[in-house]
């Protein structure tokens, strides 16, 4: 029974047979330019090994890392906030946002968690994805199938016919169009929005850094031109130092396919000027308030699991996501709100409960190729056969 | 217990503990006639997966297409059950262990094997999830393990259970592994062939044998190797691994197509694997694609070679 609805749509998404094509030929390109990016910047692979062990430290001292967090954003004059759940993660974020209509989104998977543009939405903001990928599954209204490139599964044909919909004028079937048209459209929003909410990918609890990484510039926007920023992040993402997070920021994005990324932003403080008479005055050109909501929501619990801590590591390259067979077949079928084996993991403890991730947890082959390409080395395949055996017992 | 886990493989469990081996039929049906001994310094272990392959071979198929109409396995495999006492006709017919004897008594190596009496590794009760079952299963089972110098093993996960679960570490030797250190002669082809090699998961993977088998295929003489785009440890998996391909027979058989393709891409005229799983699937991939080209194990393949005098 619980499993019957969940391989119907395997099925489905096989016999459709459009996934398989698209994946097919990310997959290529991700493997050809990660080789080269390895190949321009040998030392990556020793830095993820280092990395690892960044990794390990932080999410032992997981509780420590967020009260020096906290003092050191609350020193740089940002305000923090633990949420436990999702639901008090979106009523923190609702709240900050008070009758600030107009909301503009960086990509965030931690966001997707919580499903905070839903609950935005529905307590009537004006929300814009502003991620090119997101944007397309946003008016679509279609979840997204990868952690990265969210609409990987639309080729640009279809990509040509949702746009020309949804801006009521002819976009053609040209990627470069497409994109310019999308600039277009959202470029108005980022100057309109009063808030911008991001994620974070990695944060230094000793001074108080958010670093984000990013390609479009949406980020940068995001971040920057609205006069609130908040900032959603999995309690998972601390580490100690700026320099170690500078690591664990170049091993994520090597890893994520950018080779070297078009912008990475350090967010610390309001944005601040002191050019008249050295006085220190908040809201220059950028946010004149930062947020920083950390999200627990089981992930202090998991820290403390001797087996399935090592889901924690995860650095949300979506390498391992290209070489899932399963995944390469049917694409974010093959999870919930995080996908393929390690998604299973993070199903089970993070963003939904055994029961969810029981379809996920069988439909791992153990083949063993997402932990060859990850670059921590996460052993995927033993989780989810002691997932496998927790469902066994339950 | 158990509500969440998939029926298919409640069941093989279910014969594990009740019968000791996979599927609860006779195991050593391919060796009737053999008269082998069961005591040896180096003792055959044969695994389920080669001991049923007929069996196997037979019913996957049917598994996957009961899927692909939309009909529901569960009620397969209630027919499966019922139907189990004429399986046993399954059971004979081509086997690679007869090979694997063949080719390593060309080498005078003579091996034990332990029939029927050879336990289950519990492999598949670890891949499932049966944890508590298989540490149970485990500490009673040692007897066998005496006086033997080494033990050949067959199927890749078997190896891996025994090796790792079992902690017998350089007691199993994988048969790819053994027969490259015991082997003394030169082999050869009786014809030129064109051959591509598909590295199976657990075998590549998990026991990191990857340049072995390829020392042993580059040493019989007429044989060309033509490894596919990914090969090696970064091959791509068959689509049968750890129970997936009877949760879900319909994806298994879209995965064994998709790298049978990578794999006839070669232009190889013959593809050879080192697991029972992997035979089955590829198998069925190639039918699928309506190729014509066979599928053989590495001991089989060895079987089709002749001794250079």
């Amino acid at each position: 029974m619980w499993l019957k609805e969940y391989k119907r749509r395997l099925k489905e998404a096989i016999e459709e047979g459009k996934i398989p094509i698209a994946i097919e030929r990310a997959s290529e390109s991700y493997r050809r330019n990660l080789q080269e990016a390895i190949e321009r910047f040998p030392y990556t692979i020793e830095l993820a090994q280092e990395v690892r062990a960044i990794k390990e430290e932080a999410i032992r001292n997981l509780d420590s890392l967020f009260e020096e967090a906290k003092r050191q954003f609350e020193k740089n004059r940002a305000k923090v906030f633990l949420a436990r759940t999702s639901e008090e993660a979106c009523e923190i974020i609702g709240s900050i946002c008070g009758n600030r209509k107009v909301v503009v989104k960086g990509k965030s998977l931690t966001a997707e968690e919580i499903s905070l543009r839903e609950y935005l939405e529905e307590k009537g903001y004006e929300v814009y994805e502003t991620d090119l990928g997101e944007f397309l599954i946003q008016i679509t209204r279609q979840r997204p199938m990868h952690i990265l490139s969210p609409a990987i599964h639309m080729t640009r044909e279809e990509v040509s016919k949702v746009l020309s919909a949804y801006l009521k004028k002819e976009i053609p079937p040209d990627i470069g169009e497409e994109v310019k048209a999308v600039r277009e459209f959202l470029r108005e929003k980022f100057f309109q929005a009063e808030v911008g909410i991001t994620g974070a990918n990695v944060v230094s609890a000793q001074t108080g850094t958010l670093i984000l990484i990013e390609n479009e510039g949406n980020v940068r926007l995001t971040s920057g031109l609205p006069s609130v920023h908040i900032a959603l992040v999995g309690l998972e993402k601390l580490v100690f130092s700026l320099s170690q997070a500078m690591k664990v920021a170049e091993v994520t994005w090597r890893f994520a396919n950018y080779t070297m990324p078009a912008h990475v932003s350090l967010v610390s403080t309001p944005s601040k000027t002191g050019d008249i008479e050295k006085v220190t005055t908040f809201g220059a050109h950028g946010p004149k308030e930062l947020y920083v909501v950390f999200l627990d929501n089981g992930r202090r619990k998991l820290a403390q699991d001797p087996i399935f801590r090592e889901a924690l590591y995860c650095l949300r390259c979506g390498g391992c996501l290209y070489e899932c067979p399963v995944f390469r077949l049917v694409a974010g079928r093959f999870g919930d709100r995080y996908f393929g084996g390690i998604g299973a993991i993070w199903t089970a403890f993070i963003s939904g409960d055994l029961k969810k991730a029981a379809p996920l947890a069988w439909s791992c082959l153990t083949c063993g190729r997402c932990k060859l390409r990850c670059p921590l080395k996460i052993d995927t395949p033993q989780m989810c056969l002691h997932l496998r055996s927790l469902l066994v017992d339950s | 217990m158990g509500l969440l886990v998939p029926k298919p493989l409640l069941f093989l469990r279910d014969n594990i503990l009740k019968k000791g081996s996979l599927l609860a039929l006779p195991k050593a049906k391919w060796a009737n006639d053999l008269n082998l001994p069961k005591e040896g310094e180096y003792l055959l272990f044969g695994g389920c997966g080669y001991q049923y392959l007929n069996v196997a071979k037979t019913f996957s198929p049917i598994g996957q297409r009961m899927e692909g109409l939309g009909l529901d396995l569960e009620r397969g495999l209630r027919f499966f059950k019922w139907f189990s006492p004429f399986l046993r006709f399954f059971l004979s017919g081509r086997n690679p262990l007869r090979s694997a004897l063949k080719v390593l008594s060309e080498e005078g190596i003579e091996v034990s094997y332990l029939g029927e009496e050879e336990p289950c590794c519990g492999g598949p009760l670890y891949f499932s999830g049966f944890r508590k079952d298989f540490l149970e299963n485990l500490s009673s089972k040692r007897d066998f393990l005496s006086n033997r110098k080494k033990i050949i093993g067959m199927v890749p996960s078997c190896c891996y259970a025994l090796k790792e679960l079992w902690g017998l570490k350089d007691l199993v030797e994988p048969f790819p592994i053994f027969w490259l250190k015991n082997k003394k002669k030169k082999r050869r082809l009786k014809e030129p062939l064109k051959v591509t090699y598909h590295d199976p998961c657990i075998l590549s993977r998990y026991l990191g044998v990857v340049e072995e088998v390829r020392e042993i295929l580059w040493d019989i003489e007429g044989l060309t190797l033509v490894e596919a785009e990914a090969s090696g440890e970064w091959a791509n998996c068959c689509g049968g691994g750890g129970g997936f391909e009877l949760v879900f027979p319909y994806v298994s058989k879209e995965l064994a197509k998709r790298r049978a393709e990578e794999l006839l891409s070669t232009g190889a005229q013959i593809i050879v694997t080192a697991c029972p799983g992997c035979l089955i699937n590829l198998e069925e991939g190639v039918k699928a694609l309506g190729r014509k080209v066979r599928v053989l194990d590495l001991v089989e393949l060895l079987e089709e070679t002749e001794v250079v005098a």
